[in-house]
């Protein structure tokens, strides 16, 4: 172990909460200032107006927290290559859902109904977009079994399909 | 007894047993929580008969909360957060070849504790309730103020983190019209702010898609299932541990009653308890001792009890799961506190009857079906996790039939994961959403009907009831702060050195 200088992400926390707190304050004074009203008791911008100051105070006490821990902080030399964070991963998977979304939001597909042993199947946005989706989250998770890269998105997509659709009535995107 | 017995029919016990099925699975499979599951069933039992909802959401929360011991003790990976301190005993006690008995152990007192803990909100809430009745505005606020103040120390290590997500969560809270004027606050042009943040995308958002993220960051996708081999247990034997199992049930039921708390710190409490009770177990404590498992199970069962007293009388809800609870009443538009019992008894006693039954489902999938489960938990979470995340579409769209809450879900997902990674624990966020609009409200019915009196500052704290919350919440942030914290470690070594 080494002791040495580091600026501590407590620092960097606090100024960003500071941020948030500061924007708050000057929000609901200059709202206040412009409305009709002009009594703090009535006024909708109180409360935002004392969750920002207590904002500012936690932001406060964080950047004193990590301006003492960053002062002398030990470094850990050691580092465990087994759990090794996949940020790369997690971008991925926030890229897919936003495809996803946006299939969803943009694409309108008419509405083919299948009726099998008197069950309503329901094919649209939503099946296809899905079926898409959970074949590419799969195979990029890793699953490599061609019949359960076909079979898990297809039962389902049909399943959730049936169960919300036809059985309880909820609508699907 | 009657009230709740008039609530029962097939219709009603066989929705408590189709949600304690889903209960079991959802909290038995580590990456699908409770509150999760809630989450979802909020949006998905929107046009459903209230006492339809809450029979399904019931038997979710009882079992659910007790099937997280299942993956607790077979893969030694919680399937729950109130069942973290089960893996300490249970997973040892499976290594050895005892799994079942360690599951036998695990429902057994979860039995018992969610029995314990329904018994005591029927006997309680009625008391509670004429209380809360005496409520000022101010009160309220200060209640809310509490709760939030309390579940930020006991969720995160570092207190200061877990206020700044209760803050958070209020600023969300505050974004559209303003509960007493209907001014639009915070919307920034966009007209579909205007309506608020929904909690159910919120919540499916920051439990939901963040798990998924965590777990595909963290590499956490595979797990080992320890095999599940018959024994038989005696009942006698289970007996042995009656005292124990009751004292831990009333310290749950106590520590779910505190707003925020919930069943990981009550079990967490009394784990510590029984270590301190009991000198010489049979097997040391953490090497598969049985009094680990029950100390932990019972009171995390009783929890659910606990925290349906705040939530009920109070409207300020004890945990996650009873946050949810909490928007599912506010959907089918009931309102909890002090008069809830009174203006909806049915309802009351139809949590108790969905409870209650829940917990004999718990007992029968508990005892025959958990152990056959352990191939169901070892499905790959690389197949599970994109099924979440469809789960979590579905759930936020269906709320209110807008594109725009799967939006919001994904950026709650985003922020509820990027909490996890600096150390921010969700719970005070959700609890925040939630009770934001509540605590607008009182706050400024109590400021305008103070600033109409000569002394705005007697008017405000001078009741007994306001004295006492005023004085409990400045406890429980001062407490919580590092100096006064070192301050008293300080005073309490050296009294231990004279």
């Amino acid at each position: 172990m080494e002791k040495q200088k580091r600026f501590n992400k407590n620092i960097y926390e606090g100024f960003f909460f500071m941020f948030i707190g500061i924007s708050m304050i000057i929000y609901s004074i200059t709202s206040y200032s412009n409305s009709f009203n002009k009594d703090w008791s009535q006024s909708p911008y109180a409360f935002p107006l004392l969750i920002a100051t207590l904002m500012c105070f936690l932001s406060l006490s964080l950047l004193l927290q990590g301006i003492k821990q960053s002062k002398y902080t030990e470094t850990k030399k050691e580092v465990d290559y087994t759990a090794k964070p996949n940020n790369k991963g997690v971008i991925i998977i926030v890229a897919m859902s936003a495809i996803y979304y946006a299939a969803l939001s943009l694409v309108s597909m008419p509405m083919y109904t299948l009726t099998i042993l008197s069950l309503n199947i329901s094919i649209s946005t939503f099946e296809v977009a899905t079926i898409i989706f959970l074949f590419a989250m799969l195979l990029y998770l890793g699953l490599r079994n061609k019949l359960e890269l076909v079979l898990v998105p297809i039962v389902t997509t049909i399943s959730l399909s049936i169960a919300f659709r036809t059985l309880l009535y909820v609508l699907l995107p | 007894m009657l009230d709740i017995l008039s609530i029962i029919d097939i219709r009603f016990v066989l929705l408590v047993f189709v949600g304690s099925i889903a209960g079991l699975f959802v909290g038995a499979i580590p990456g699908l929580s409770v509150s999760m599951a809630t989450a979802l069933l909020v949006s998905i039992t929107y046009t459903w008969n209230t006492t339809d909802a809450l029979a399904t959401i019931m038997g979710v929360y009882v079992v659910g909360v007790f099937s997280g011991a299942i993956s607790a003790i077979l893969i030694n990976i919680p399937g729950a957060p109130s069942s973290v301190v089960t893996t300490l005993d249970g997973y040892p006690l499976a290594q050895k070849g005892e799994s079942y008995k360690a599951l036998y152990y695990a429902t057994i007192c979860s039995f018992v504790g969610s029995v314990f803990g329904l018994v005591a909100l029927w006997l309680l809430a009625k008391p509670v309730s004429n209380i809360a009745l005496q409520f000022t505005p101010m009160d309220y606020f200060l209640l809310a103020f509490f709760g939030l103040a309390t579940v930020g120390s006991v969720t995160s290590k570092n207190y200061t983190k877990g206020l700044m997500s209760a803050a958070l969560g209020l600023t969300v809270s505050m974004i559209g019209l303003d509960p007493i004027m209907g001014t639009p606050r915070m919307i920034f042009g966009l007209s579909d702010l205007q309506s608020g943040i929904a909690a159910v995308p919120a919540l499916v958002g920051l439990f939901g898609f963040s798990e998924v993220l965590s777990v595909v960051h963290d590499n956490h996708l595979s797990q080992v299932v320890l095999q599940m081999t018959k024994m038989k247990v005696s009942f006698k034997e289970t007996l042995k541990h009656w005292k124990l199992s009751l004292y831990t049930c009333t310290i749950g039921t106590l520590i779910g009653a505190l707003p925020g708390a919930g069943g990981p710190v009550a079990a967490f409490i009394s784990y510590n308890e029984a270590k301190r009770i009991i000198k010489n177990p049979e097997v040391p404590f953490g090497e598969g001792a049985v009094e680990g498992i029950v100390a932990s199970e019972s009171s995390n069962n009783a929890c659910i009890g606990g925290a349906l007293i705040p939530m009920l009388t109070l409207a300020v809800p004890g945990d996650a799961v009873t946050a949810i609870l909490l928007s599912v009443f506010y959907v089918h538009g009931l309102k909890p506190g002090p008069m809830f019992i009174k203006e909806s008894p049915e309802m009351f006693s139809a949590i108790l009857a969905g409870g209650f039954i829940a917990c004999i489902a718990l007992l029968i999938l508990g005892l025959l079906v958990a152990p056959k489960i352990s191939k169901v938990i070892s499905v790959p979470k690389n197949i599970l996790l994109p099924i979440v995340v469809v789960l979590c579409v579905v759930g936020s769209f269906a709320c209110n039939n807008r594109l725009f809450d799967v939006i919001l879900m994904f950026i709650f997902g985003l922020i509820g994961f990027l909490m996890r990674q600096h150390d921010y624990p969700a719970a005070p966020m959700v609890l925040a959403i939630v009770l934001g609009g509540m605590m607008d409200s009182n706050f400024r019915r109590a400021v305008s009907l103070a600033s109409s009196t000569d002394n705005m500052l007697a008017s405000m704290f001078g009741k007994p009831i306001t004295i006492v919350l005023t004085a409990v919440t400045i406890f429980i942030i001062l407490s919580n702060i590092p100096f006064v914290k070192n301050l008293f470690a300080r005073k309490a070594a050296k009294n231990s050195t004279l």
